[in-house]
């Protein structure tokens, strides 16, 4: 008691001045990798890239250079092949950062476990990562892209899916949920790698991505089929839809940026699925080819009830093709299955997997148009044209 | 050790009626004092008298106007008979003073004139008559430069004790109000009072001031903080236990809040015990302006003190341990603004720190005609100059900006102190543990707070121990038609300070 104050002063000076103890990282000894790729070469062998961001090219102007460097690395394994990358750097990688991970096709068709299992042990990745497949392509090729807005061009990808009414940084996550959960596959966004208009190549967000349970890619969803998916599953915030009219001979275009899906499942006898969805939304009309005024209250019935029609098959064709051409669940079907009828679902779940090719679907698409905007026929046309 | 007792012997001395004999006494008490004056006058053609002061302490020109000149010229005939008592007629019909004290012993009278007063002694008289004439020079009453309000009053307490006094007394016109005289301090002899409103301030609080300032055994006392050290509960903590304050309607106000108030001679800041931490976020102005915009105000104070104590701390624990925690962005910026600084982020900024302390203090010191010099050298050596060298990062020096000006936003500077030494370990911690030893830190800082006790009131009450009803001036400033208890009154018997339902444009209000 009488030696208290010492005693912690003591202590506390202990600790100060053993070496041990100081165990910070400063910011000029981090390398921070802002995205990574995987790829599988020919050989067998692992290929990994970095692309790490260059801290002094940061505020200078454009006259500096790029601001970040691309840094590979390969191995049998994936930590051999980081190993090899960290042989090149002079600095501690450090991974909190980086939200973007590439992985080239062939690696997805060979399959990624062996990468996830590395992505589930490593703290230092961050769990909101988004996993992108680059379609027909290497992931490397991915983040050798210099992307003209951004100043890291790996950010890119990300925000173009946030841009067009996606949900970002959540790919990873539901990648692991949907593979350790009963029935469903996971899938990943993709990216494609094109021409621009300028010389340059650049990043085009493409769809879906499709893996089955050995995660093993299986096949795409373009990017309307992409949002049909996500409007089943209640993650859109964005779409265009243009549907040709044939009554007025034109096309009609909407955006729609309110959505609702509701998903029935009924049990017909063994082995008999049958999923109703509906999916509701509100929008606007965005553009009107067509000869019709659409001030005219039936004229927006028309429309709104010939767009619903026609959507109703798109996402039915959609449907069908998941089920058919890749017989895999990523809509969902069978946790709405499981959470309306627990009892059966416990009865079906062990063959779900030959029951969903053959699930009865239909869709029924409905959307309002609320508002046609002040310009109700096309302003093309002569008065005496428009109906 | 001769000299003291022969002092001694002297001072207990009784007047004696011969009037050559007192002038010895007192030539003897006052030998080598150049300040000294004896002026010997002689009335009536018959009466001798003399009178002794301090040069420059009495008032000479009411000495002149109200003694001298009545006595001189203007004096009754001195009729020897049934008043034959000089001094009953030096008292009652000479000396047009308002304050006088008869005394017969001369122990009285030197320590009269030590306190600027005028001593009269007569010829044949065994008494002295003691006339307060102080006249020093002193400071008027100004605006207190330390406190300052926007719309509260503008006046300030001063050296003089007296004065200060006044300015309370003037506030709070009850007699409820007492003013206990302790004279502290064996050379000095300052004055020292304990005032509180009786009935209103908690006795056993009242009761501990006197005794703590009765035990007090010093030579001189020239500040609050003489008495502040002695009578504190815990010296060593950088909180201080009490408050100080140089504004009379401060201590009006915590008088009526049940508090006792310590009043120095020759210092313009009075002292308030019990005093709690939460005292650190009020000021003045939180009281003389709208309750809403007082009660944002102490927000932003609250945030801004706090984050004195932690801003640095927590840039250092976050770049150095914990980047991920940073927007990529931010993170971006701040990684290329540290690219080719010389030193680690913690002995960066405890660097930096330590030299903002470093001008803060210089501009305090530094000679008034000097100053222009420490905010050329502050802003472009130590900002600019340091940055574009590459020593020092530029997001360092913003950290270190702002959290030096949230350090001296305190309304309390003692309070101010505290948080501001704090950051340096704080700082020491969060550099060897990350967040991790930050909040180890700020635990040890808890443990520390709940601790310590003000007079018998826990430091951090009214939060821990809660008391709901003094809560409304701790977080919130609530109106002051709400705040109708006394404070540190306990759960167990609120007293009511106000009646309840004075909350304007309510039903009340209508019926009337």
């Amino acid at each position: 008691m009488k030696h208290r104050l010492e005693a912690f002063i003591g202590v506390i000076l202990c600790i100060v001045i053993t070496t041990g103890c100081w165990d910070r990282v400063e910011l000029s000894d981090r390398a921070f990798d802002l995205a990574a790729s995987t790829d599988l070469l020919e050989d067998g062998s692992y290929l990994t890239a970095a692309q790490f961001i260059i801290p002094s090219r940061i505020s200078g102007g454009a006259s500096n250079g790029q601001p970040y460097f691309v840094e590979t690395g390969n191995g049998k394994t994936l930590l051999e092949a980081i190993q090899k990358s960290r042989q090149k750097l002079s600095r501690l990688i450090t991974r909190g950062h980086r939200r973007n991970y590439y992985i080239g096709e062939d690696l997805a068709k060979h399959g990624i476990k062996e990468l996830l299992d590395g992505f589930s042990r490593d703290p230092g990745n961050r769990i909101r990562l988004d996993i992108w497949v680059v379609k027909g392509s290497r992931g490397m090729e991915a983040l050798q892209v210099h992307y003209p807005l951004e100043k890291i061009p790996s950010v890119a990808s990300s925000k173009i899916h946030r841009a067009i009414g996606g949900t970002t940084s959540t790919s990873y996550l539901d990648f692991m949920m949907a593979s350790s959960d009963e029935g469903s596959s996971p899938t990943l966004p993709v990216v494609d790698i094109v021409q621009g208009a300028s010389p340059q190549k650049t990043i085009l967000f493409y769809g879906r991505a499709i893996f089955n349970h050995d995660y093993k890619l299986v096949g795409y969803l373009n990017f309307v089929e992409g949002a049909y998916r996500q409007w089943i599953l209640k993650r859109i915030s964005y779409l265009d839809i243009a549907e040709e009219i044939p009554e007025a001979g034109g096309s009609v275009g909407i955006i729609v940026n309110s959505f609702g899906s509701k998903v029935k499942s009924s049990i017909l006898g063994t082995n008999k699925v049958k999923i109703e969805i509906e999916l509701t939304g509100a929008g606007h009309v965005g553009e009107n080819n067509t000869n019709l005024n659409l001030n005219e209250s039936q004229n927006l019935k028309l429309v709104q009830n010939e767009i619903n029609m026609k959507t109703s098959e798109h996402v039915l064709e959609m449907i069908t093709k998941v089920q058919k051409q890749f017989g895999t669940d990523v809509l969902g079907f069978n946790q709405i299955v499981n959470r309306q009828h627990p009892a059966e679902w416990n009865k079906i779940k062990g063959h779900w997997d030959t029951i969903f090719p053959d699930i009865e679907v239909t869709v029924h698409v409905n959307i309002n148009l609320k508002y046609v905007g002040l310009v109700g026929p096309s302003l093309l046309y002569k008065e005496s044209e428009i109906k | 050790m001769s000299a003291e007792t022969s002092s001694k012997s002297e001072i207990n001395a009784p007047i004696s009626k011969s009037l050559d004999e007192n002038e010895q006494l007192l030539r003897d008490a006052f030998r080598n004092c150049y300040d000294i004056v004896f002026r010997p006058i002689r009335i009536f053609g018959q009466l001798n008298i003399l009178l002794v002061y301090m040069d420059g302490l009495a008032d000479a020109k009411t000495l002149d106007n109200s003694l001298l000149k009545i006595l001189m010229s203007g004096a009754p005939l001195y009729e020897s008979g049934e008043q034959n008592d000089p001094h009953l007629i030096l008292e009652q019909q000479l000396a047009s003073i308002a304050k006088t004290i008869m005394t017969e012993k001369m122990n009285d009278a030197i320590e009269g004139i030590l306190s600027a007063q005028v001593v009269i002694l007569s010829d044949k008289s065994n008494h002295a008559c003691i006339a307060d004439l102080k006249g020093f020079e002193q400071r008027g009453i100004e605006e207190p430069s330390n406190e300052i309000t926007i719309r509260g009053p503008k006046e300030g307490f001063t050296e003089n004790i007296n004065v200060n006094t006044s300015l309370v007394r003037r506030k709070i016109q009850s007699t409820k109000l007492k003013m206990e005289s302790i004279t502290v301090g064996n050379l000095s002899k300052t004055t020292v009072v304990i005032a509180y409103l009786e009935g209103i301030a908690k006795d056993s609080v009242i009761e501990e001031v006197r005794k703590r300032i009765n035990h007090i055994q010093i030579d001189t006392v020239l500040g609050g903080n003489f008495i502040e050290e002695f009578i504190e509960d815990h010296p060593f903590t950088l909180f201080p236990q009490v408050q100080n304050t140089e504004r009379p309607d401060i201590v009006a106000s915590y008088l009526a809040e049940r508090k006792v108030a310590i009043f120095v001679d020759g210092s313009p800041f009075v002292l308030i015990v019990p005093c709690s931490f939460w005292s650190a976020f009020q000021s003045a102005d939180d009281y003389y302006e709208r309750f809403i915009y007082a009660t944002l105000i102490r927000w932003l104070r609250m945030i801004l003190i706090i984050g004195s104590l932690f801003l640095p701390s927590i840039y250092v624990a976050i770049t150095t341990f914990h980047p991920q925690l940073l927007p990529a962005n931010f993170l971006l910026s701040i990684t290329s603004a540290r690219e080719g600084v010389p030193f680690p982020a913690v002995i960066e900024a405890l660097l930096m720190e330590f030299l903002f302390e470093g001008l803060r203090e210089a501009g305090i010191r530094i000679p008034r005609p000097t100053g222009s010099a420490i905010s050329i050298v502050g802003a472009l050596v130590i900002g600019q100059a340091a940055v574009e060298a590459g020593i020092v990062s530029a997001p360092m020096v913003i950290v270190v900006s702002i959290t030096g000006i949230a350090s001296l936003i305190t309304p309390r500077y003692s309070m101010g102190i505290a948080f501001r030494v704090l950051r340096f370990p704080m700082l020491i911690f969060s550099g060897m543990f990350g967040l991790y030893g930050m909040t180890m830190a700020t635990i040890f800082l808890y443990i520390h707070l709940t601790n310590l006790e003000s007079f018998g009131v826990p430091y951090l009450s009214p939060i821990s121990p809660l008391s709901r009803t003094e809560l409304k001036d701790v977080l919130i400033r609530a109106p002051r038609w709400a705040m109708n208890t006394l404070p540190l009154s306990g759960s167990k018997r609120n007293k009511l300070r106000i009646p309840k339902g004075q909350k304007p444009g309510g039903e009340g209000d209508e019926v009337s």
